[in-house]
């Protein structure tokens, strides 16, 4: 008879070390048979992007590696792939901007701030698509409260292609910052305090701090930031898709809105997702890649 | 002593600001969804109006409106409920006893298996969903319930194990080795005594997976129907005729937002954890 009592070399251990070897496995294994049906469909969308697959056509064939090659000389998908990581850049830089601006400001003592990061949420939890419906209402052309505020008469921000991509741009800095605060504000706040008074008494100044005590001690929070914003700025759909759906032109267009145009209008599912799957190379690359030097700057876990 | 009130007003000032910039469109929206059709659309914009809460009362189909979308938003709204609250049961039953396990059991592949797990959270949606497309008219899954639960599983599972694993390895392990030297089950110790005290931590979770799915758009707008498609596929529609009604896309937006403000405001405490996975406590 096998009791559960623990062998007494046991006790100390931080994890609990089971002689039922069959406990871990039937724990995960509800967990591991839903990953299994995710990563189902993403070998059949690697199969797919193998072959000439047309959602209106009942066959399709093997065609090697012809849909990689076309993406090659295809000025779509560079002008896609160009907005992608441009959108990525900006909004990342400013995102930090701001962010780190809000964290200096909320990090003092002073009445309302508890307020302040209770509001810092609410852009946060909208969807997306809501957010951007609120800005578009906002921006409309004769009825928007924007354009009567900067007397920009009836200008029409999503028509021009600048100025659509500075509304886009605009939306998604505006859903994501609060999350970059809150993040590094925490962080802040979970430091330890003795540096920072011991460069207070030595009259240090505020930029030394910032830049010499401040910013490397929050170096995991900054990593656990870029990880989880590049990876979603990168696949960047719901604000376009309810904005200007990619136009004028393809000047909104990101990789994601591409394929999804590519789909529902040329049926090409095939090539459709041998462009997405370069997406997804670049996402897993950076996200394994940041993933790591995170898991680095904190220790073992 | 003057330095530092001059630093204070500097403070309040910037944190004006920021309030107004954070809370300006939400207002304004709210504004709109009381205004007649003809305060709306006025130029200037009117601050001051009398509200009217015929918006509102077109959405839920009483009163005539003259609504194209107004008497389905409700139905929009219900898909919403029975997708998001599918997803994160489902979300328990096969995430919970992964995250248990990752947290205290001792097992090969563990710290691999975990960051599979996040790496879920990583890959561009479209990258399944356009397969599934496909696989899902196959095997007459599209636009059903089950089906677009199933496809939820992608953003409430990494969610879950992370941030229930991270709840979990907070609970003191000599309660447990405690327990079982006195003859509890493994299961007995789980259910009597982690998961009361993992309770806050488990609510937290549930409550920002049902967050996340109610906000998911894409799944629902490739792989749904009119008939199951969530709220915020459901809102585009009074955007997509040539004559946007104003009025009631504000109270359709403000409705949808209730529930999500609410839980938000009731979690708020464990909302960093839950957006990083666990990373930040």
């Amino acid at each position: 008879m096998v009791t559960n009592a623990l062998k007494p070399e046991m006790i100390n251990d931080p994890l609990i070390r089971t002689r039922k070897d069959w406990l871990p496995t039937i724990m995960t294994t509800p967990a591991v048979l839903a990953l299994i049906g995710m990563l189902y469909p993403f070998a059949i969308a690697i199969y797919y992007s193998f072959t000439n697959f047309n959602l209106l056509k009942p066959t399709h064939k093997f065609v090697g590696f012809e849909n990689y090659a076309k993406i090659f000389t295809n000025p779509d998908f560079w002008e896609a792939m160009g907005n992608t990581v441009l959108f990525a850049l900006i909004a990342l830089v400013f995102e930090f901007l701001f962010g780190f601006l809000i964290t200096l400001l909320l990090n003092n003592q002073v009445k309302g701030v508890r307020l302040m990061r209770t509001l810092l949420m609410l852009p946060l939890m909208l969807p997306p698509v809501i957010a951007a419906m609120m800005w578009r209402t906002l921006l409309a052309t004769n009825t928007g409260p924007i354009n009567y505020l900067f007397g920009l008469g009836d200008f029409a921000w999503l028509a021009h292609p600048g100025s659509a991509r500075f509304a886009v741009m605009f939306i998604e800095i505006w859903s994501s910052t609060p999350f970059v605060a809150l993040v590094l504000l925490s962080g802040l706040q979970s430091l330890p305090k003795e540096p920072f008074e011991a460069a207070q008494v030595d009259g240090a100044n505020f930029f030394f701090v910032v830049r010499r005590l401040m910013l490397p001690m929050l170096q995991p929070f900054i990593l656990v930031v870029l990880l989880f914003r590049v990876v979603d700025v990168v696949k960047l759909f719901d604000v376009i898709f309810t904005t200007t759906q990619g136009g004028p032109m393809l000047t909104t267009t990101t990789i994601p809105v591409l394929v999804y145009r590519e789909v529902f209008k040329f049926f090409t599912l095939g090539s459709a997702i041998a462009k997405v799957l370069m997406l997804w190379i670049i996402n897993y690359a950076l996200s394994f890649w940041l993933a790591g030097r995170w898991r680095k700057s904190i220790g073992t876990m | 002593m003057k330095e530092k009130r001059k630093n204070n007003l500097l403070i309040y000032l910037g944190m004006l600001v920021l309030a107004i910039y954070l809370t300006m469109p939400i207002i304004w929206i709210v504004m709109m969804s009381f205004k007649n059709k003809f305060d709306v659309i006025s130029m200037p914009p009117k601050i001051f109006f009398i509200p009217t809460l015929d918006n509102y009362k077109a959405l839920f189909g009483l009163g005539k409106g003259g609504l194209v979308a107004g008497s389905t938003f409700l139905s929009y709204f219900k898909n919403s409920l029975i997708l998001s609250v599918g997803a994160i049961v489902l979300a328990l039953f096969l995430g919970m006893p992964a995250a248990y396990a990752i947290a205290r059991l001792r097992f090969k592949a563990k710290e691999s298996l975990a960051f599979t797990f996040l790496s879920f959270r990583f890959v561009p949606e479209i990258t399944i969903i356009l397969p599934l497309y496909v696989l899902y008219q196959r095997l007459h899954l599209y636009n059903t319930y089950i089906g677009l639960i199933l496809i939820y599983q992608l953003i409430a599972i990494p969610l879950m194990v992370w941030m229930m694993r991270s709840y979990f390895e907070e609970i003191p392990i000599a309660i447990e080795q405690a327990a079982h030297t006195d003859g509890y089950s493994w299961a007995g110790s789980f259910f009597r005594l982690v998961l009361p005290l993992a309770a806050p931590g488990v609510a937290a979770t549930l409550v920002l997976c049902f967050i996340f799915c109610w906000n998911n758009f894409i799944m629902g707008l490739m792989l749904g129907g009119i008939d199951t498609q969530p709220v915020t596929v459901g809102l585009l529609s009074f955007m997509g005729t040539s004559e946007i009604q104003w009025g009631s896309m504000a109270a359709a937006t403000v409705v949808a937002i209730i529930p999500e403000v609410l839980l938000v405001l009731a979690v708020q405490k464990y909302m960093i954890r839950g957006l990083t996975f666990g990373a930040v406590k």
